[in-house]
């Protein structure tokens, strides 16, 4: 039964691969190729000939109209019976048209983005695949072959480059030296195949699909209503956009000065947190050394191993509460992570002074010690002495 | 009080007790048991044992003795009261120590932290190991630089020499037992150097299988360093005391000599004051600067900055000195016969200046030799450090 299966197969099989073999080579690579897609599933013509004439009537399509692309993906991606057991979408299409991708390309401009651009021609890889193009650790490098910056630079597009900032920022580190693939690429924040830059208003939305807490924060500062009266994308004001940071609470102040005043109330509000934020830091650090040192010895401190992970948690709430602009609202967090390191700090110096005591049981045990030395040489005298 | 004792008649059996003491000498004999327990630094000179114990003690008290107690005569003795530091701390240690890779480090942390007095004594069975290494070495110095090798001392010397290198197997087996990251790294890059000694390091290679820790290693190092290793060690001290008996302790020039029993008693009150100093050396160290207890072993990542062993720095320094093109093999097989030639030293150097001339070149090259190990022990640390 077997056999005859394989039989047929084989008879089946298209001879396209005889005149296109590198094109055959690369499509065995593909999910297509193992799901038992067709070169003539998207090209038509007659697969079985092997008269180069005869192969090519019959419908067949060279799909080398770049603008042909998209809607011939969609003749099976868009059809949700056919996508059914692949557990797979089927808006990638409806999404596509109203991407910038897709509006360009509908204005005639051939060169944006189609489906191959992304996904490959011929060896069509599952997403999840490492090798893929659309793997997440390779798609920086993917949308970067296109937005490098220089040429979109010339069209006023990009005012640098976007690989390359991204690449420096906590993002990309994040996603390609620490290899955590949960980290956003370039997709989660510009969409995949509705991709788009988002706009002012929008910027906050989707930087807070990740970050709630600061997103939080954010809508109840005052700078929510400001930034979108006056035309400032939120986070990126602050962030950067591609190149982002992750807050570094030491030269918070200094980014207040890009728009306020340097006598401004403001500005006194940023160094405020920036000094609370600082010294619970500080102190959280000063505990921990105290608690390695006691570990050294060794004390107990499993207990305060456990409120300094509390205080590092606390430390950890107050970053998005820094987006409120309040800084009785980062005291919060910022008091309750000094007091737990103070607290952990004074115990286990009570702990440690403790142990001084055995200093001072080595000066009453010096202090018997050289009694005894002083008996004994008394003792030796009185030997030696007796037997003249 | 002091009157009172002195008064007394020392090593006088207990009052009105001749007669046990008779009975029991003629069902054992008692001269031959203290004799045994004497051996190691209690009595200097050897006993008749087929007499009474009695007559047999009078006639060695008769002859003159100089005292035992006396730098630099007294480093043998101080080897011996630290090895019985720290056999009772070994001892106390066990209760407790578990040899599993699961419980060992565990063990150690309760012995450190929870028992009572338990610190004490983890910090008293270090710093006594560091000590007496020490020791073993400045005594072996001594030795070197006095000459005191030649005959018909060639057994001293060999059994000091063998003492010091079982003592740092000791030292390394405990390291490793401890299960603490940093000891038990320490120890592995000992166990390298060690294992590329042609012949030597394949044998340890067998004991060892691999430098890998798993549970059998570490269940064959604790039987090493409980048992194996201070037997042999308690062997050798009595082949260097019994050998000390027979051929005399060393002259000191213008020493004078004593005898009788009250000299003798003024030894052992000698000895009675030299271990309350070291006790009081040891427990001053465990205190002011106790060992750090450190992370448990992690098998798959090497800390940064793992040193040698310190008493291993000089041949490390030596091994590396040679030039790098040689093989590590031929490298350490150097290493093997500045080893057997540091053991067997009496056998390699017959020569014995005869003119005075000839004994000032006889120092001098002495201390040429010292000052190259000096050398190599400040090449290995550099090394180690830099490194």
């Amino acid at each position: 039964m077997l056999l005859l299966l394989l039989a047929l197969v084989s008879v089946q099989t298209e001879q396209c691969g005889l005149c296109h073999p590198e094109e055959r080579v690369e499509f065995e690579a593909s999910i297509h190729s193992q799901e038992l897609i067709q070169c003539s599933d998207c090209h038509g013509g007659n697969p079985e000939s092997v008269n180069v004439d005869d192969a090519h009537k019959g419908g067949f399509r060279d799909l080398k109209r770049r603008e042909d692309i998209p809607g011939r993906c969609a003749s099976c991606h868009s059809d949700p019976q056919r996508m059914r057991v692949y557990n797979l979408p089927t808006d990638q299409y409806a999404l596509y048209k109203i991407s910038h991708h897709g509006i360009a390309l509908a204005g005639g401009n051939t060169g944006a983005a189609v489906c191959t651009d992304c996904h490959g021609t011929h060896r069509i890889l599952q997403p999840t695949d490492p090798e893929s193009q659309v793997y997440v650790q390779n798609i920086p490098a993917m949308c970067g072959k296109c937005h490098v910056g220089s040429a979109e630079a010339a069209l006023g597009k990009h005012k640098s480059n976007p690989l390359q900032d991204y690449l420096t920022s906590v993002h990309g580190r994040e996603l390609l030296e620490n290899g955590n693939t949960k980290a956003p690429d370039c997709s989660k924040c510009h969409g995949i195949h509705g991709a788009t830059p988002p706009g002012v208003g929008d910027v906050s939305r989707i930087c807070g699909n990740c970050h709630t807490a600061a997103l939080r924060a954010f809508r109840e500062s005052p700078h929510a209503a400001a930034m979108m009266e006056a035309g400032i994308p939120e986070c990126i004001a602050c962030h950067e956009n591609h190149a982002t940071e992750s807050s570094d609470f030491h030269d918070l102040a200094e980014i207040c000065l890009d728009c306020h005043k340097l006598d401004s109330s403001q500005l006194a509000t940023g160094k405020k947190m920036e000094v609370l934020f600082s010294g619970a830091q500080e102190e959280v650090d000063r505990a921990r050394e105290v608690i390695e040192e006691a570990q050294s010895i060794p004390l107990f401190v499993e207990d305060h191993y456990a409120r300094l992970e509390q205080a590092q948690t606390y430390l950890l709430e107050a970053q998005p509460a820094v987006h409120s602009v309040s800084s009785s609202e980062v005291e919060r967090f910022t008091q309750a992570a000094r007091s737990l390191g103070e607290d952990i700090e004074a115990e286990i110096e009570g702990e440690l002074a403790e142990l001084r005591i055995r200093r001072l049981g080595l000066v009453v045990f010096w202090f018997y010690l050289l009694l005894t030395i002083w008996i004994l040489y008394r003792f030796r005298q009185n030997a030696l002495k007796e037997k003249e | 009080m002091t009157q009172e004792i002195s008064n007394q008649e020392s090593l006088r059996p207990v009052r009105n007790s001749p007669k046990l003491l008779e009975w029991i000498e003629r069902r054992i004999n008692l001269t031959e048991i203290f004799s045994a327990l004497t051996m190691f630094g209690l009595f200097y000179a050897e006993v008749d044992t087929s007499k009474p114990l009695a007559q047999a003690l009078r006639e060695a008290l008769a002859k003159p003795f100089p005292s035992y107690a006396r730098f630099p005569r007294v480093l043998g003795l101080l080897v011996l009261i630290l090895f019985v530091f720290e056999v009772v701390t070994g001892v106390l240690l066990a209760f407790y120590y578990q040899p599993t890779p699961q419980a060992a480090y565990e063990s150690v942390l309760i012995i450190a932290r929870d028992v009572d007095f338990g610190w004490f004594v983890r910090q008293v069975h270090i710093w006594g190991a560091q000590l007496l290494l020490i020791i073993l070495m400045v005594r072996l110095l001594r030795f070197f630089l006095q000459g005191l090798y030649r005959a018909p001392r060639e057994l001293v010397w060999i059994s000091g020499a063998l003492l010091l290198i079982v003592t740092t197997h000791l030292d390394f087996t405990g390291r490793f037992l401890s299960w603490n990251n940093d000891f038990y790294w320490s120890s592995l890059r000992a166990m390298e150097l060690l294992f590329s000694i042609p012949l030597l390091g394949s044998v340890l290679a067998f004991i060892v299988p691999g430098v890998e820790a798993h549970s059998y290693v570490l269940s064959r190092f604790y039987f090493l360093h409980i048992l194996i290793l201070p037997v042999v060690f308690w062997c050798l001290i009595y082949v260097s005391f019994s050998g000390i008996r027979r051929v005399g302790l060393s002259e000191i020039e213008g020493e004078e000599r004593r005898s009788g029993k009250r000299a003798y008693l003024g030894h052992l009150y000698a000895l009675l004051i030299l271990i309350t100093v070291i006790f009081g050396v040891v427990v001053t160290l465990s205190v002011l600067r106790p060992v750090p207890f450190g992370s448990p072993v992690d098998l798959f990542e090497t800390p940064d900055n793992i040193r040698m062993p310190w008493y291993l720095l000089a041949p490390y320094g030596f091994v590396e000195f040679l030039p790098g093109w040689l093989p590590l093999s031929v490298r350490s097989s150097c290493l093997l016969v500045l080893l057997l030639v540091f053991v067997f030293l009496p056998a390699v150097d017959r020569w014995s200046p005869t003119t005075p001339p000839q004994a000032v070149l006889r120092r001098v090259l002495n201390l040429l030799l010292v000052l190259i190990w000096i050398f190599f022990i400040y090449y290995g640390a550099a090394l180690d450090l830099g490194g």
